[in-house]
Protein backbone atom coordinates (compact mmCIF):
# COMPACT_ATOMS: atom_id res chain seq x y z
CA UNK A 1 0.00 0.00 0.00
CA UNK A 2 1.25 3.44 -0.83
CA UNK A 3 1.50 5.93 1.99
CA UNK A 4 -1.46 8.26 2.39
CA UNK A 5 0.63 11.22 1.31
CA UNK A 6 1.17 9.66 -2.11
CA UNK A 7 -2.48 8.71 -2.30
CA UNK A 8 -3.42 12.33 -1.65
CA UNK A 9 -1.02 13.56 -4.26
CA UNK A 10 -2.54 11.23 -6.84
CA UNK A 11 -5.98 12.40 -5.80
CA UNK A 12 -4.93 15.93 -6.69
CA UNK A 13 -3.52 14.83 -10.01
CA UNK A 14 -6.01 12.27 -11.24
CA UNK A 15 -9.27 12.97 -9.58
CA UNK A 16 -8.90 16.59 -8.56
CA UNK A 17 -11.04 16.43 -5.45
CA UNK A 18 -10.91 19.53 -3.35
CA UNK A 19 -11.77 20.56 0.17
CA UNK A 20 -14.43 23.01 -0.96
CA UNK A 21 -17.69 22.48 -2.84
CA UNK A 22 -15.90 22.70 -6.19
CA UNK A 23 -15.27 19.01 -5.95
CA UNK A 24 -14.39 18.20 -9.52
CA UNK A 25 -12.53 20.66 -11.68
CA UNK A 26 -12.29 20.87 -15.42
CA UNK A 27 -9.96 18.29 -16.84
CA UNK A 28 -9.10 16.81 -20.21
CA UNK A 29 -11.70 14.03 -19.98
CA UNK A 30 -14.46 16.51 -19.22
CA UNK A 31 -13.49 18.75 -22.12
CA UNK A 32 -13.48 15.80 -24.53
CA UNK A 33 -16.80 14.60 -23.13
CA UNK A 34 -18.39 18.03 -23.56
CA UNK A 35 -16.92 18.52 -27.03
CA UNK A 36 -18.42 15.21 -28.18
CA UNK A 37 -21.73 16.05 -26.52
CA UNK A 38 -22.07 19.53 -28.05
CA UNK A 39 -20.71 18.37 -31.42
CA UNK A 40 -23.25 15.55 -31.60
CA UNK A 41 -26.15 17.82 -30.63
CA UNK A 42 -25.06 20.44 -33.18
CA UNK A 43 -24.71 17.81 -35.91
CA UNK A 44 -28.15 16.38 -35.12
CA UNK A 45 -29.82 19.81 -35.35
CA UNK A 46 -27.96 20.63 -38.56
CA UNK A 47 -29.00 17.33 -40.18
CA UNK A 48 -32.59 17.71 -38.94
CA UNK A 49 -32.92 21.24 -40.31
CA UNK A 50 -31.25 20.38 -43.61
CA UNK A 51 -33.31 17.25 -44.26
CA UNK A 52 -36.58 18.76 -43.03
CA UNK A 53 -36.22 21.92 -45.10
CA UNK A 54 -35.56 19.92 -48.26
CA UNK A 55 -38.30 17.32 -47.95
CA UNK A 56 -40.91 19.67 -49.38
CA UNK A 57 -43.40 19.51 -46.54
CA UNK A 58 -45.59 22.43 -45.70
CA UNK A 59 -43.73 23.08 -42.45
CA UNK A 60 -42.18 26.50 -42.23
CA UNK A 61 -38.59 26.91 -41.12
CA UNK A 62 -39.45 28.22 -37.66
CA UNK A 63 -41.77 25.29 -37.04
CA UNK A 64 -38.89 23.05 -38.04
CA UNK A 65 -36.67 24.72 -35.42
CA UNK A 66 -39.23 23.96 -32.72
CA UNK A 67 -39.30 20.30 -33.77
CA UNK A 68 -35.52 20.08 -34.14
CA UNK A 69 -34.79 21.33 -30.60
CA UNK A 70 -37.70 19.43 -29.06
CA UNK A 71 -36.68 16.13 -30.63
CA UNK A 72 -33.01 16.73 -29.70
CA UNK A 73 -34.02 17.25 -26.06
CA UNK A 74 -36.19 14.12 -26.12
CA UNK A 75 -33.43 11.96 -27.62
CA UNK A 76 -30.86 13.32 -25.15
CA UNK A 77 -33.25 12.60 -22.26
CA UNK A 78 -33.43 9.01 -23.49
CA UNK A 79 -29.63 8.79 -23.57
CA UNK A 80 -29.34 10.28 -20.05
CA UNK A 81 -31.90 7.89 -18.62
CA UNK A 82 -30.18 4.91 -20.28
CA UNK A 83 -26.77 5.52 -18.69
CA UNK A 84 -27.68 4.78 -15.05
CA UNK A 85 -29.25 1.34 -15.60
CA UNK A 86 -26.61 0.40 -18.19
CA UNK A 87 -23.86 0.96 -15.62
CA UNK A 88 -25.75 -1.35 -13.25
CA UNK A 89 -25.69 -4.04 -15.95
CA UNK A 90 -22.15 -3.54 -17.25
CA UNK A 91 -19.22 -1.61 -15.71
CA UNK A 92 -17.93 -0.59 -19.15
CA UNK A 93 -20.62 2.10 -19.27
CA UNK A 94 -19.18 3.93 -16.24
CA UNK A 95 -17.24 6.51 -18.33
CA UNK A 96 -20.58 7.79 -19.66
CA UNK A 97 -21.69 8.48 -16.10
CA UNK A 98 -18.68 10.65 -15.33
CA UNK A 99 -20.11 13.85 -16.77
CA UNK A 100 -23.80 13.02 -17.05
CA UNK A 101 -24.79 16.28 -15.35
CA UNK A 102 -23.52 18.27 -18.33
CA UNK A 103 -25.77 16.16 -20.54
CA UNK A 104 -28.69 17.02 -18.29
CA UNK A 105 -27.97 20.75 -18.40
CA UNK A 106 -27.58 20.60 -22.21
CA UNK A 107 -30.90 18.78 -22.45
CA UNK A 108 -32.58 21.45 -20.32
CA UNK A 109 -31.31 24.24 -22.59
CA UNK A 110 -32.48 22.36 -25.72
CA UNK A 111 -35.93 22.01 -24.15
CA UNK A 112 -35.85 25.69 -23.17
CA UNK A 113 -35.04 26.78 -26.74
CA UNK A 114 -37.84 24.48 -27.95
CA UNK A 115 -40.25 26.29 -25.60
CA UNK A 116 -39.18 29.95 -25.61
CA UNK A 117 -36.76 30.21 -28.53
CA UNK A 118 -33.40 31.93 -28.48
CA UNK A 119 -32.68 35.58 -29.02
CA UNK A 120 -29.47 37.05 -27.61
CA UNK A 121 -27.90 40.46 -28.38
CA UNK A 122 -24.60 38.98 -29.54
CA UNK A 123 -26.09 36.19 -31.62
CA UNK A 124 -26.44 36.99 -35.33
CA UNK A 125 -29.53 34.80 -35.62
CA UNK A 126 -32.79 34.30 -33.77
CA UNK A 127 -34.55 31.00 -33.13
CA UNK A 128 -38.28 30.93 -32.53
CA UNK A 129 -39.73 28.63 -29.93
CA UNK A 130 -43.29 27.57 -29.19
CA UNK A 131 -44.01 30.76 -27.24
CA UNK A 132 -42.58 33.11 -29.85
CA UNK A 133 -44.23 31.40 -32.78
CA UNK A 134 -47.45 29.52 -32.06
CA UNK A 135 -48.56 31.89 -29.29
CA UNK A 136 -47.15 35.25 -30.37
CA UNK A 137 -49.77 36.56 -32.80
CA UNK A 138 -52.97 36.68 -30.76
CA UNK A 139 -54.48 39.12 -28.31
CA UNK A 140 -53.12 37.28 -25.29
CA UNK A 141 -49.65 37.29 -23.84
CA UNK A 142 -47.80 34.23 -25.22
CA UNK A 143 -47.47 32.60 -21.79
CA UNK A 144 -51.16 33.17 -21.02
CA UNK A 145 -52.10 31.92 -24.46
CA UNK A 146 -50.09 28.73 -23.85
CA UNK A 147 -52.37 27.76 -20.97
CA UNK A 148 -55.60 29.46 -22.08
CA UNK A 149 -55.82 28.66 -25.80
CA UNK A 150 -56.87 25.10 -25.04
CA UNK A 151 -58.79 24.62 -21.80
CA UNK A 152 -59.93 21.04 -22.27
CA UNK A 153 -58.15 19.90 -19.13
CA UNK A 154 -60.94 17.38 -18.49
CA UNK A 155 -60.43 15.62 -21.81
CA UNK A 156 -57.84 12.91 -22.39
CA UNK A 157 -57.09 13.11 -26.07
CA UNK A 158 -57.56 16.89 -26.33
CA UNK A 159 -55.69 17.58 -23.07
CA UNK A 160 -53.49 20.70 -23.37
CA UNK A 161 -50.28 18.78 -23.90
CA UNK A 162 -48.25 21.98 -23.66
CA UNK A 163 -48.85 22.11 -19.90
CA UNK A 164 -47.27 18.64 -19.56
CA UNK A 165 -44.17 19.94 -21.31
CA UNK A 166 -44.11 22.99 -19.04
CA UNK A 167 -44.29 20.73 -15.98
CA UNK A 168 -41.32 18.70 -17.23
CA UNK A 169 -39.40 21.89 -18.08
CA UNK A 170 -39.88 23.21 -14.53
CA UNK A 171 -38.47 19.96 -13.11
CA UNK A 172 -35.53 20.07 -15.53
CA UNK A 173 -34.88 23.68 -14.51
CA UNK A 174 -34.72 22.75 -10.81
CA UNK A 175 -32.38 19.87 -11.63
CA UNK A 176 -30.15 21.97 -13.87
CA UNK A 177 -30.05 24.85 -11.37
CA UNK A 178 -29.00 22.53 -8.53
CA UNK A 179 -26.65 20.40 -10.59
CA UNK A 180 -23.47 22.03 -9.31
CA UNK A 181 -21.56 20.41 -6.44
CA UNK A 182 -22.27 23.55 -4.39
CA UNK A 183 -25.88 22.38 -4.08
CA UNK A 184 -24.86 18.76 -3.67
CA UNK A 185 -22.76 19.67 -0.62
CA UNK A 186 -25.22 22.13 0.89
CA UNK A 187 -28.36 20.08 0.36
CA UNK A 188 -26.46 16.86 1.30
CA UNK A 189 -26.30 13.91 -1.06
CA UNK A 190 -29.50 12.13 0.14
CA UNK A 191 -31.69 15.23 -0.36
CA UNK A 192 -29.95 16.13 -3.62
CA UNK A 193 -30.40 12.62 -5.00
CA UNK A 194 -34.04 12.51 -3.89
CA UNK A 195 -34.63 15.88 -5.60
CA UNK A 196 -33.05 14.62 -8.80
CA UNK A 197 -35.27 11.54 -8.80
CA UNK A 198 -37.87 13.98 -10.13
CA UNK A 199 -36.46 13.04 -13.53
CA UNK A 200 -38.77 10.00 -13.58
CA UNK A 201 -41.83 12.21 -13.19
CA UNK A 202 -40.38 14.55 -15.82
CA UNK A 203 -39.86 11.63 -18.22
CA UNK A 204 -43.49 10.57 -17.74
CA UNK A 205 -44.62 14.14 -18.46
CA UNK A 206 -42.40 14.42 -21.55
CA UNK A 207 -43.62 11.12 -23.03
CA UNK A 208 -47.25 12.14 -22.36
CA UNK A 209 -46.50 15.55 -23.91
CA UNK A 210 -45.19 13.83 -27.06
CA UNK A 211 -48.05 11.28 -27.24
CA UNK A 212 -50.82 13.87 -26.80
CA UNK A 213 -49.05 16.51 -28.91
CA UNK A 214 -46.82 15.65 -31.87
CA UNK A 215 -48.16 12.09 -32.20
CA UNK A 216 -51.68 13.43 -32.70
CA UNK A 217 -50.79 15.83 -35.50
CA UNK A 218 -47.89 13.97 -37.10
CA UNK A 219 -49.26 10.52 -37.79
CA UNK A 220 -46.21 9.23 -39.63
CA UNK A 221 -45.59 5.63 -38.46
CA UNK A 222 -41.87 6.32 -37.94
CA UNK A 223 -42.56 8.85 -35.16
CA UNK A 224 -45.05 6.53 -33.48
CA UNK A 225 -42.58 3.63 -33.62
CA UNK A 226 -39.74 5.81 -32.29
CA UNK A 227 -41.78 6.92 -29.26
CA UNK A 228 -42.89 3.33 -28.64
CA UNK A 229 -39.31 2.04 -28.80
CA UNK A 230 -38.17 4.80 -26.43
CA UNK A 231 -40.88 3.91 -23.96
CA UNK A 232 -40.14 0.16 -24.02
CA UNK A 233 -36.36 0.74 -23.81
CA UNK A 234 -36.29 3.26 -20.94
CA UNK A 235 -39.06 1.79 -18.81
CA UNK A 236 -37.91 -1.79 -19.47
CA UNK A 237 -34.30 -0.99 -18.64
CA UNK A 238 -35.18 0.77 -15.38
CA UNK A 239 -37.63 -1.93 -14.36
CA UNK A 240 -35.07 -4.65 -15.06
CA UNK A 241 -32.31 -3.00 -13.04
CA UNK A 242 -34.65 -1.94 -10.20
CA UNK A 243 -35.87 -5.53 -9.81
CA UNK A 244 -32.28 -6.80 -9.96
CA UNK A 245 -31.14 -4.36 -7.26
CA UNK A 246 -34.15 -5.22 -5.12
CA UNK A 247 -33.21 -8.90 -5.34
CA UNK A 248 -29.66 -8.09 -4.13
CA UNK A 249 -31.08 -6.08 -1.21
CA UNK A 250 -33.16 -9.04 -0.11
CA UNK A 251 -30.35 -11.60 -0.17
CA UNK A 252 -29.89 -13.19 3.23
CA UNK A 253 -26.39 -13.23 4.70
CA UNK A 254 -26.81 -15.77 7.49
CA UNK A 255 -27.24 -15.36 11.23
CA UNK A 256 -24.87 -13.64 13.63
CA UNK A 257 -22.58 -15.65 15.92
CA UNK A 258 -22.21 -15.07 19.66
CA UNK A 259 -19.89 -12.11 19.06
CA UNK A 260 -22.44 -10.52 16.73
CA UNK A 261 -20.47 -11.24 13.51
CA UNK A 262 -22.12 -12.53 10.33
CA UNK A 263 -20.38 -14.80 7.81
CA UNK A 264 -20.55 -13.21 4.36
CA UNK A 265 -18.43 -15.59 2.25
CA UNK A 266 -14.89 -16.78 1.53
CA UNK A 267 -11.74 -14.72 1.00
CA UNK A 268 -11.14 -16.37 -2.38
CA UNK A 269 -14.42 -14.92 -3.72
CA UNK A 270 -12.98 -11.39 -3.75
CA UNK A 271 -10.47 -10.44 -6.48
CA UNK A 272 -7.41 -8.44 -5.42
CA UNK A 273 -8.14 -4.69 -5.04
CA UNK A 274 -11.84 -5.34 -5.51
CA UNK A 275 -14.79 -5.75 -3.18
CA UNK A 276 -17.70 -7.99 -2.39
CA UNK A 277 -20.97 -6.15 -1.70
CA UNK A 278 -23.32 -7.60 0.90
CA UNK A 279 -26.49 -6.30 2.52
CA UNK A 280 -26.25 -6.12 6.31
CA UNK A 281 -28.70 -4.48 8.70
CA UNK A 282 -30.60 -2.90 5.84
CA UNK A 283 -27.66 -1.26 4.07
CA UNK A 284 -24.96 -2.41 1.68
CA UNK A 285 -21.43 -3.02 2.89
CA UNK A 286 -18.35 -3.25 0.64
CA UNK A 287 -15.62 -5.65 1.78
CA UNK A 288 -12.34 -4.82 0.04
CA UNK A 289 -9.35 -7.15 -0.40
CA UNK A 290 -5.99 -5.41 -0.84
CA UNK A 291 -2.35 -6.01 0.07
CA UNK A 292 -3.13 -9.19 2.03
CA UNK A 293 -5.81 -7.48 4.10
CA UNK A 294 -9.59 -7.05 4.28
CA UNK A 295 -11.50 -3.90 5.24
CA UNK A 296 -15.24 -3.31 5.30
CA UNK A 297 -16.84 0.07 4.68
CA UNK A 298 -20.23 1.45 3.74
CA UNK A 299 -20.97 0.96 0.06
CA UNK A 300 -22.17 4.56 -0.21
CA UNK A 301 -19.81 7.29 -1.42
CA UNK A 302 -20.33 10.61 0.36
CA UNK A 303 -20.13 12.60 -2.87
CA UNK A 304 -23.14 11.40 -4.87
CA UNK A 305 -23.84 8.15 -3.03
CA UNK A 306 -22.10 6.14 -5.75
CA UNK A 307 -21.50 2.37 -5.21
CA UNK A 308 -18.00 2.24 -3.68
CA UNK A 309 -17.96 -1.56 -3.80
CA UNK A 310 -18.05 -1.43 -7.58
CA UNK A 311 -14.88 0.62 -7.62
CA UNK A 312 -11.40 -0.65 -6.87
CA UNK A 313 -8.41 0.08 -4.66
CA UNK A 314 -6.08 2.43 -6.54
CA UNK A 315 -2.83 3.54 -4.90
CA UNK A 316 -4.05 2.26 -1.56
CA UNK A 317 -7.36 4.14 -1.73
CA UNK A 318 -10.87 2.87 -2.36
CA UNK A 319 -11.86 4.78 -5.49
CA UNK A 320 -15.50 5.46 -6.32
CA UNK A 321 -16.35 4.37 -9.87
CA UNK A 322 -18.58 7.40 -10.43
CA UNK A 323 -16.34 10.42 -9.93
CA UNK A 324 -13.10 9.08 -8.44
CA UNK A 325 -13.61 10.09 -4.80
CA UNK A 326 -11.11 8.22 -2.63
CA UNK A 327 -11.08 6.75 0.89
CA UNK A 328 -8.45 4.96 2.94
CA UNK A 329 -9.93 1.47 3.54
CA UNK A 330 -8.90 1.10 7.18
CA UNK A 331 -9.73 4.72 8.08
CA UNK A 332 -13.09 5.17 6.40
CA UNK A 333 -11.97 8.69 5.49
CA UNK A 334 -10.53 10.53 2.52
CA UNK A 335 -6.82 11.24 2.81
CA UNK A 336 -6.06 14.74 4.18
CA UNK A 337 -6.82 17.50 3.39
CA UNK A 338 -10.11 16.02 2.21
CA UNK A 339 -12.86 15.60 4.76
CA UNK A 340 -15.26 12.96 3.41
CA UNK A 341 -15.95 10.13 5.85
CA UNK A 342 -17.85 6.86 5.55
CA UNK A 343 -18.96 4.30 8.16
CA UNK A 344 -16.63 1.36 8.78
CA UNK A 345 -17.29 -2.20 9.98
CA UNK A 346 -15.29 -4.63 12.11
CA UNK A 347 -14.09 -7.56 10.01
CA UNK A 348 -12.50 -10.92 10.90
CA UNK A 349 -11.17 -13.87 8.93
CA UNK A 350 -11.60 -17.35 10.39
CA UNK A 351 -10.51 -20.35 8.31
CA UNK A 352 -10.81 -18.48 5.00
CA UNK A 353 -14.31 -17.28 5.95
CA UNK A 354 -15.07 -13.56 6.23
CA UNK A 355 -17.07 -12.38 9.24
CA UNK A 356 -18.49 -8.85 9.50
CA UNK A 357 -20.06 -7.09 12.45
CA UNK A 358 -23.22 -5.55 10.91
CA UNK A 359 -23.25 -2.64 13.37
CA UNK A 360 -21.65 0.30 11.54
CA UNK A 361 -19.04 2.39 13.31
CA UNK A 362 -19.38 6.18 13.04
CA UNK A 363 -18.05 7.61 9.77
CA UNK A 364 -14.28 7.91 9.77
CA UNK A 365 -13.70 5.45 12.64
CA UNK A 366 -10.42 3.57 11.99
CA UNK A 367 -10.81 -0.21 12.06
CA UNK A 368 -7.90 -2.65 12.10
CA UNK A 369 -7.97 -4.58 8.79
CA UNK A 370 -8.26 -8.38 8.97
CA UNK A 371 -5.03 -10.05 7.87
CA UNK A 372 -5.58 -12.80 5.31
CA UNK B 1 -31.73 5.81 3.22
CA UNK B 2 -30.07 4.40 0.16
CA UNK B 3 -32.24 1.29 0.16
CA UNK B 4 -35.31 3.48 0.52
CA UNK B 5 -34.21 5.39 -2.56
CA UNK B 6 -33.78 2.15 -4.48
CA UNK B 7 -37.32 1.22 -3.41
CA UNK B 8 -38.54 4.59 -4.70
CA UNK B 9 -36.78 3.88 -8.00
CA UNK B 10 -38.51 0.48 -8.20
CA UNK B 11 -41.91 1.99 -7.42
CA UNK B 12 -41.34 4.79 -9.98
CA UNK B 13 -40.33 2.26 -12.64
CA UNK B 14 -43.42 0.12 -11.97
CA UNK B 15 -45.66 3.20 -12.07
CA UNK B 16 -44.16 4.34 -15.40
CA UNK B 17 -44.42 0.79 -16.78
CA UNK B 18 -48.15 0.77 -16.03
CA UNK B 19 -49.18 4.33 -16.85
CA UNK B 20 -47.14 5.21 -19.96
CA UNK B 21 -48.16 2.19 -22.12
CA UNK B 22 -51.81 2.96 -21.30
CA UNK B 23 -51.37 6.60 -22.38
CA UNK B 24 -49.47 5.49 -25.49
CA UNK B 25 -52.09 2.94 -26.62
CA UNK B 26 -55.02 5.20 -25.71
CA UNK B 27 -53.33 8.08 -27.53
CA UNK B 28 -53.22 5.99 -30.70
CA UNK B 29 -56.71 4.49 -30.37
CA UNK B 30 -58.44 7.79 -29.65
CA UNK B 31 -56.34 9.78 -32.08
CA UNK B 32 -58.89 12.21 -33.52
CA UNK B 33 -59.50 12.68 -37.19
CA UNK B 34 -61.30 15.87 -38.07
CA UNK B 35 -63.37 15.87 -41.24
CA UNK B 36 -62.52 18.68 -43.59
CA UNK B 37 -65.18 21.00 -44.87
CA UNK B 38 -64.99 19.74 -48.44
CA UNK B 39 -63.01 17.33 -50.63
CA UNK B 40 -61.10 20.30 -52.01
CA UNK B 41 -59.96 21.24 -48.51
CA UNK B 42 -58.94 17.67 -47.91
CA UNK B 43 -56.86 17.88 -51.06
CA UNK B 44 -55.42 21.21 -49.97
CA UNK B 45 -54.26 19.82 -46.63
CA UNK B 46 -52.66 16.75 -48.21
CA UNK B 47 -48.92 16.48 -48.70
CA UNK B 48 -47.34 16.79 -52.13
CA UNK B 49 -46.39 13.56 -53.79
CA UNK B 50 -43.00 14.24 -55.35
CA UNK B 51 -42.25 10.68 -56.44
CA UNK B 52 -45.18 10.54 -58.80
CA UNK B 53 -44.47 14.07 -59.96
CA UNK B 54 -47.94 15.06 -58.87
CA UNK B 55 -48.04 18.22 -56.78
CA UNK B 56 -51.30 19.05 -55.11
CA UNK B 57 -52.07 22.74 -55.07
CA UNK B 58 -54.99 24.79 -53.92
CA UNK B 59 -57.94 24.14 -56.07
CA UNK B 60 -59.57 27.01 -57.95
CA UNK B 61 -62.76 25.02 -58.11
CA UNK B 62 -65.73 27.20 -57.33
CA UNK B 63 -66.98 24.51 -54.92
CA UNK B 64 -64.02 25.27 -52.64
CA UNK B 65 -65.78 27.03 -49.77
CA UNK B 66 -62.61 28.67 -48.48
CA UNK B 67 -61.89 30.19 -51.87
CA UNK B 68 -65.51 31.28 -52.16
CA UNK B 69 -65.38 32.90 -48.73
CA UNK B 70 -62.18 34.75 -49.59
CA UNK B 71 -63.62 35.98 -52.87
CA UNK B 72 -66.59 37.42 -50.98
Amino acid sequence: MLPPSQCTFLSYLLFAMSVSYKSIQWNRQKLIYDAILLGTVGLYIYIFLTVASKTGTSLDLRGIHIRAYGSAAFILLNVILSIGPLTRLDRRFYPLLFNRRHMGVTMFFLALVHAVGLSLPLLPFKIDGVLTWYHDFGNLEPLVSLFASNTEYGSFIRFPFESLGVGALVIFFVMAATSHDFWLVNLTAPIWKALHMGVYLAYGLVVSHVILGPLQTNQHPLLTIAVGVSLVWIVGLHLLTALRESKIDHQSTGTANAAGFVEIGKVAEIPENRAKIVTLAGERVAVFKYDGKLSAVSNVCQHQNGPLGEGKVIDGCITCPWHGYQYLPAEGASPPPFTEKIPTFAVRVVDESIWINPVPKPPGTPVEPAII
Amino acid sequence: MIISRRKLHLVSSIALAIILPIIFVAGLIFRPSYDTISPATEQLLSYSDHRSGHRITQSQDSTNSIATFLQQ
